[in-house]
């Protein structure tokens, strides 16, 4: 009787199991399309506590739920995504800037043109230095070439406080993901203490890390059942279910990659870079123009005049530029003549021939702008091949996780049939011992 | 490797991202007959088209500033061939009125003439400003005062205009080195009148090998004129040239392979569909299928 019994075990066990792999195969089934969802898996073992017979097993025991997680591939996952998303956020914004710096097609009016017109302009004058027609030229240039200067330092700075306005939000994010994150840790915590892996819990916060990975990369470490997670800096976001706010002022250059530094880089470091060679840009201008202006003759015989207001430094040249007070209210204040009797065109000449010479950083004032032109496109192309490679490794990443913890239904199907068979052998293991007990039970009633 | 279905959908989402990418760079290639539509897309290469972009606008200025100076001497030319007759006619009525009363008196009032007439040559202007001035080039020259004397009231400046980085065209001569250089056209034709008129053989004969020198200084400076025309259309032909090559230049740096863009394009189009047709049959099949 007791051995009917023990096979009646055995089989309820296996039974019981069969549900259990059902319902995770159910699941798996369900969450097939669940972002960062991590397939589980039955895991059994046969169940030895038979006092009679000890070499004869009781059945199966379920052991636990285990899910198919490689930490490895969830860690570089995490990192890569920190590098996508910094990458794409720099790709958005420099993208941006090149509008402003897209002097390659002819047709379309850029600061190269407007600074050829304003020294063709000169060139002009040279022609004829007493014509009024061609000193309001000159004037007209000048102020267009002094418009774009501006339009170009307003749209950067636009940009660059757009970009500061970015961070504050992206801080709040990051605050709101690692409070969630803490709350999920605690549950965790909570649930794991009797031994029972708390899969879905863990596969909800690999989600949220991921998601934060994206804002900023993280390091996350797990020992003796504490879970602590810090920024590359090692600033404590979370210990266990307690999250550690970061305000804004804590955001410096040494957090890890990731849109938030990205936002950092352009407010500090692109934007600046693009604003002072533009500055420098405006104030060689300045500088060189007022030079050879002042030098020169104006039609009534006066020297000394500037023709840009005069600039003290580089500093926010780009903004400050402007005429000189004399040009704008009279251009016959404008100085083309290197005597002061007589129209001659020695200092228009001049003037219009800073044009072409290298008396700029870099050459002339063409080629100092090239520069900017060629260091805006080239960060750009840079930052847009960097977003590329990450992207592709985060593909890979994602076909290696989708390998190890992905569910495939076909695989599920075969699982389902599996056992569902084992669920029947075993419903007609505890059929058969029923007719075995039937036939004890006839066998004391005969 | 396992391979999941998952894997399929992702796979095939980022096939289809990357073919639109190329179809749509091939696109944009093929509508604006571009290689490069923004710096990023090759630095280096925008950075030399913005170069020549440059040249050929920087060009361009030089060609304007040719043409105002060619015009300019033109005109220059033709006055100076004016004032030759002129000087020609001034020295055949002075030879004729030698030893000759009567063909004196007539002649002198045409020398009076000529030489009025050549006031007005020296104050030539060209779209309005004085071309023998020197710099002073809205102020008549050539001043004739109450006695009749003229002076020049110009300067010794020579106008120049920039027709290349380092080339600049002379488009006048100062009235200082014609009319009023070596020999002073007014004050001969003043003293060959009165000659004429007083029957002072001498006297005319003085004048008339004035007017000889004179002559020459005029051919002189038409030398110079002609020096700096044929400068200028030398000028013109090298910018002309310049631009030529500058074109071509900017044509292969920047015009888009048509045909490889087109082969691209259709390329592109091929896998597209492709990528799509696999993707249409990637859930097709399933182990679900051939479950009873």
């Amino acid at each position: 009787m007791s051995t009917l019994n023990s096979i009646l075990n055995s089989s309820l066990s296996s039974l019981r199991a069969d549900q259990l792999a059902l319902s995770l195969a159910a699941n798996n089934i369900a969450n097939a399309q669940t972002p960062g969802y991590t397939r589980q898996r039955l895991v059994t073992a046969p169940a030895v506590l038979n006092e009679a017979f000890p070499s004869i097993g009781t059945g199966v025991d379920v052991v636990r739920v285990q899910a198919m997680r490689d930490q490895m591939i969830e860690t570089r996952l995490r990192e890569e995504t920190s590098a996508k998303s910094g990458g794409d956020t720099l790709t958005k914004t420099l993208s941006d800037i090149e509008v402003l710096f897209n002097d390659t097609d002819a047709s379309n009016p850029g600061l190269l043109q407007a600074v050829t017109n304003f020294f063709n302009s000169f060139q002009t004058l040279s022609q004829d230095p007493a014509s009024m027609n061609f000193r309001e030229e000159v004037k007209s240039n000048a102020q267009a070439l002094i418009d774009t200067l501006h339009s170009r330092n307003s749209d950067l700075k636009a940009l660059q406080h757009r970009v500061d306005q970015a961070i504050a939000p992206q801080v709040d994010q990051l605050n709101q993901l690692t409070s969630q994150i803490a709350a999920v840790s605690a549950e965790i915590k909570r649930q794991e203490i009797d031994g029972h892996a708390a899969n879905d819990l863990r596969d909800r916060r690999g989600e949220l890390v991921k998601q934060l990975s994206g804002i900023v990369a993280v390091h996350d470490l797990e020992s003796d059942g504490d879970y602590q997670l810090t920024t590359k800096d090692n600033r404590l976001l979370v210990f266990n279910g307690v999250q550690r706010q970061l305000a804004a002022s804590d955001v410096t250059s040494s957090i890890g990659e990731g849109s938030l530094k990205a936002n950092l880089d352009l407010r500090d470091n692109y934007i600046p870079k693009y604003l002072n060679a533009l500055d420098q840009v405006a104030y060689e201008l300045n500088q060189q123009v007022n030079s050879a202006h002042a030098a020169g003759y104006d039609l009534d015989g006066n020297t000394g005049n500037n023709f840009f207001a005069s600039l003290s430094s580089s500093s926010d040249a780009s903004r400050l530029i402007g005429l000189s007070s004399s040009v704008v209210a009279d251009t016959r204040k404008i100085a083309a003549s290197s005597q002061s009797t007589g129209n001659d065109n020695q200092v228009a000449m001049q003037i219009g021939n800073l044009l072409t010479s290298p008396v700029f950083t870099g050459g002339s004032i063409t080629d100092q702008y090239r520069s900017l032109i060629f260091a805006v496109g080239s960060d750009l192309s840079n930052s847009r091949s960097d977003l590329n490679e990450h992207q592709s490794m985060v593909s890979q990443l994602e076909n290696r996780r989708q390998a190890a913890s992905g569910v495939s239904v076909d695989e599920e199907t075969a699982s389902i049939l599996q056992f569902q068979r084992s669920y029947q052998a075993s419903a007609r293991m505890i059929q058969m011992v029923d007719e075995l007990l039937q036939t004890t039970l006839g066998m004391i009633g005969a | 490797m396992r391979v999941t279905e998952g894997m399929g959908y992702q796979n095939l989402l980022r096939d289809l991202e990357r073919v639109h990418e190329r179809l749509q760079k091939a696109q944009q290639q093929i509508s604006s007959g571009k290689k490069i539509s923004a710096p990023s897309d090759d630095p280096s290469l925008a950075s030399d088209i913005v170069r020549i972009n440059g040249e050929k606008v920087e060009s361009a200025q030089y060609q304007r500033n040719l043409q105002f100076g060619q015009s300019k001497l033109g005109l220059t030319d033709t006055v100076l061939d004016g004032l030759q007759t002129m000087v020609e006619r001034a020295i055949t009525l002075g030879q004729s009125s030698i030893s000759n009363a009567t063909a004196g008196t007539s002649g002198a009032v045409e020398v009076d003439l000529l030489r009025d007439q050549i006031i007005s040559v020296g104050n030539t202007t060209h779209l309005g400003r004085y071309i023998f001035g020197g710099s002073k080039t809205t102020t008549p020259p050539y001043v004739k005062a109450a006695d009749s004397s003229v002076s020049y009231q110009g300067n010794n400046t020579a106008m120049t205009v920039q027709v290349g980085r380092a080339v600049t065209l002379q488009t006048q001569i100062p009235g200082s080195e014609i009319f009023s250089g070596s020999v002073d056209v007014f004050s001969t034709l003043s003293n060959l009148s009165t000659a004429m008129k007083n029957g002072d053989n001498s006297g005319i004969d003085a004048q008339i090998k004035k007017l000889q020198q004179f002559s020459d200084v005029v051919s002189v400076a038409r030398t110079k004129i002609a020096g700096f025309i044929n400068m200028g259309s030398n000028v013109a032909s090298e910018l002309s040239a310049k631009d030529l090559a500058r074109a071509g230049d900017l044509k292969q740096e920047q015009d888009a392979d048509i045909a490889q863009a087109i082969s691209e394009l259709t390329m592109s189009q091929t896998a597209l569909q492709a990528t799509l047709a696999a993707g249409a049959k990637i859930s097709q099949i399933s182990l679900l299928d051939y479950l009873k």
